[in-house]
């Protein structure tokens, strides 16, 4: 008797002391509000710089959707750290919304790995101005002074550490902030890492290879990088405000670090998209855009510090998404930057929807793109070479405003169905042809 | 205040025994937290995360009052919902002095004691990443009310509540668009950053509330361990400097010493 009732008294105080700690840790939470500030719209602000003003009428872009988009990128929950998206189209800015804090139009971002595209643009240009032979120039040729004994290491080639090909051991988690507090050079710290495979015969991304070429940059021109990109591309750009970080030995950080406005980032996107071209004049050679935003990696769908999509766009990322995308055959670039501090790589995954639907924005749009984004479905042509939409089959994506429509077939002959309205008069289908 | 007000009016139709504030005493908590942060020096998602904290306190009556030396350390391991892994861990150290006069000085409880309190507290937390990782930091020299209140039940128990309110405050914060660089972790460049930029807030800028609820049993004149409940809450919204909110509460056993 006096056991059980022991037993209940344990038992109901062990339920209340449950019951206390579960409502403990909820009420020591702050509360969830919403992360963003009020929705502000996408006008561009007038500043005064070089940007022209527009608007998604005015280049073909259906505004409904971008006024959907930008009313997203403050409402949704799926996008808790992003700051700010502009859309630029024709060269002209036709959209833009900080929606953590009107200062970020003016304030450095952390673009993070995106550097490391940069840092392939002043490739191109070293080349163009002919300081490298050719992109199978050995380093060891250039800088002979910081590789060790093994003479597999001196057969890497500046292709092998554009491509991430060289096969150094250089592992990001530990590396990189090894080589950030390395007293000694950096140059010689990355090149005595082991080799993991022979240069050419495998793929292992790593912040080691971009700061061979930020050395080869310093080898070759005496100037370091950051130096050489404000005269061969931040001042064609009017690429005034910047930071980048450096190492201890006094190099640049070729791999991360850089600190540009959301404009800026912009007019990196559009001198890509223009192929090089920049009022008049060829920053970097039309060839190398060409060829560093092509895949050029037998073994990952990489470029020269650039990811191609398919040969038809390519973009820059930074971890927690910082984006440069760039449509050259729709004249089209979009920018989004986000919060660069989390250990989440699942932040950004949403963004894709984003870029899904302003592609789909684009009035003029030849359907062609083989952009595989959010929900894709395949269809078959019906009569008269029509998209016959299966409502049974849509009506699962009730709450999609955007369904990318995997044809498997040319649409050329095909008109796009961008009228089709399911109770939304927002509502769009995107057809990717083959 | 209408709080303390009200039990100010009411205090003498509570009638029970001694307080036992009237002791010298040094004692230390340990507490195990739960605490929520919300810090834009990082990111706006809110972290949250368990810890520990360890305080150790000296009371010493005198004549006109009960004077209070504390001093406290704590941690933090804190990862918000979109991410697997702790993101960042927080350290804090807090150094204060309190003074607390008697409000009721007759032998019976409640005992309401009013007084002032002068803290240090600072709060260092470190993003620990593959590539710039870097401290971010709180650091806050207040001054203010603090006031505690004894209230005896069933002869031989003791609930103690301690609150401190600070109302001026001196305070450090990154600034909003730091430029985060790979930190270097040597003390004299973190000591350096943790008193960047220091200045005056307005209590509508800087808020904090700290307390204590403590349940003691009395052994004679000897106090065995308490147990407490924690919370602590403090708000930055200083121009110009990366907003913070920070929520804390723990539950623990403090012991005399």
């Amino acid at each position: 008797m006096i056991y059980s009732k022991k037993n209940k008294v344990m038992k109901n105080l062990s339920i209340y002391t449950g019951i206390f700690l579960i409502l403990l840790i909820h009420s020591s939470c702050l509360e969830e509000v919403s992360l963003n500030t009020p929705y502000q719209g996408y006008t561009p602000q007038e500043t005064g710089d070089s940007w022209i003003i527009s608007t998604p009428e005015a280049e073909n872009m259906d505004s409904s959707i971008i006024t959907r988009v930008y009313r997203d990128l403050y409402n949704d929950a799926r996008y808790p750290t992003i700051r700010s998206l502009l859309i630029v189209r024709n060269g002209r800015l036709v959209a833009e919304s900080y929606c953590k804090s009107a200062n970020d139009l003016y304030s450095l971002h952390n673009i993070k790995s995106a550097t490391k595209s940069i840092t392939s643009i002043l490739t191109g240009i070293l080349l163009d101005m002919g300081e490298l032979d050719s992109l199978e120039s050995r380093l060891s040729d250039y800088m002979p002074g910081y590789f060790d004994d093994n003479p597999k290491k001196r057969e890497i080639t500046l292709k092998h550490v554009l491509t991430m090909e060289t096969g150094l051991h250089f592992d990001d988690n530990v590396h990189t902030r090894e080589m950030l507090y390395n007293r000694g050079s950096s140059l010689k710290y990355v090149l005595e890492k082991k080799l993991v495979f022979d240069p050419g015969s495998g793929w292992y991304y790593g912040d080691g290879n971009p700061q061979l070429v930020s050395g080869l940059i310093w080898e070759l021109t005496g100037k370091s990088e950051s130096e050489f990109a404000e005269e061969y591309l931040f001042a064609p750009l009017s690429i005034t405000d910047y930071h980048w970080e450096i190492t201890h030995d006094g190099l640049t950080l070729g791999s991360i670090g850089l600190w540009l406005t959301p404009r800026d980032m912009a007019k990196i996107g559009l001198l890509m998209a223009r192929r090089g071209a920049w009022e008049g004049s060829q920053v970097v050679s039309e060839a190398w855009v060409e060829e560093s935003t092509r895949r050029q990696s037998s073994f990952s769908n990489y470029g020269y510090y650039w990811y191609p999509i398919e040969d038809k766009a390519f973009y820059a990322e930074g971890h927690g998404g910082q984006l440069i995308w760039v449509y050259p055959d729709y004249d089209l670039v979009i920018v989004i930057t986000s919060d660069p501090y989390t250990k989440s790589w699942k932040l950004s995954e949403p963004y894709t929807e984003i870029f899904a639907k302003i592609l789909s924005s684009l009035q003029d749009l030849l359907l062609t793109g083989q952009i595989d984004e959010s929900i894709d479905l395949t269809v078959n042509p019906g009569p008269s070479n029509s998209v016959q939409l299966d409502h049974h089959i849509l009506n699962n994506y009730e709450n999609e405003n955007c369904i990318t429509l995997h044809t498997g077939f040319p649409l050329s002959n095909i008109k796009r169905s961008n009228n089709y309205n399911r109770k939304d008069p927002g509502y769009r289908i995107l057809l990717l042809g083959w | 205040m209408i709080t303390i007000l009200t039990c100010l009016v009411s205090c003498n139709a509570w009638s029970q025994q001694g307080n036992l504030s009237g002791v010298r005493r040094s004692a230390f908590d340990l507490g195990f937290s739960f605490m929520s942060v919300r810090d834009e020096a990082l990111n706006r998602i809110i972290h949250k995360g368990p810890g520990l904290h360890v305080d150790w306190y000296l009371e010493l009556p005198g004549r006109g009052g009960i004077s209070i030396i504390e001093l406290g350390v704590g941690s933090g391991f804190l990862k918000s919902d979109f991410e697997e892994e702790i993101s960042s861990f927080r350290f804090s150290g807090s150094a204060g002095f309190t003074y607390l006069w008697p409000l009721c000085i007759n032998d019976q409880s409640p005992h309401f004691y009013l007084g002032g309190k002068v803290n240090a507290r600072t709060a260092i937390e470190y993003f620990d990443n593959w590539d710039e990782s870097h401290f971010y930091w709180t650091t806050a020299y207040t001054t203010g009310a603090g006031f505690r209140i004894e209230y005896t039940i069933r002869g031989n128990s003791m609930i103690r509540i301690e609150a401190d309110i600070p109302l001026f405050s001196m305070v450090s914060r990154p600034p909003d668009r730091f430029l985060y660089t790979q930190s270097s972790p040597a003390l004299k460049d973190i000591l350096k950053d943790v008193n960047y930029d220091l200045s005056l807030l307005l209590p509508r800028e800087y808020r904090e509330f700290d307390m204590r609820v403590k349940y003691a049993v009395k052994n004679r004149k000897r106090i065995m361990p308490e147990i407490f409940w924690r919370l602590h809450y403090m708000s930055i919204h200083k121009d110009g400097s990366a907003r913070m909110k920070y929520l804390l509460q723990s539950i623990g056993v403090e012991f005399d010493i």
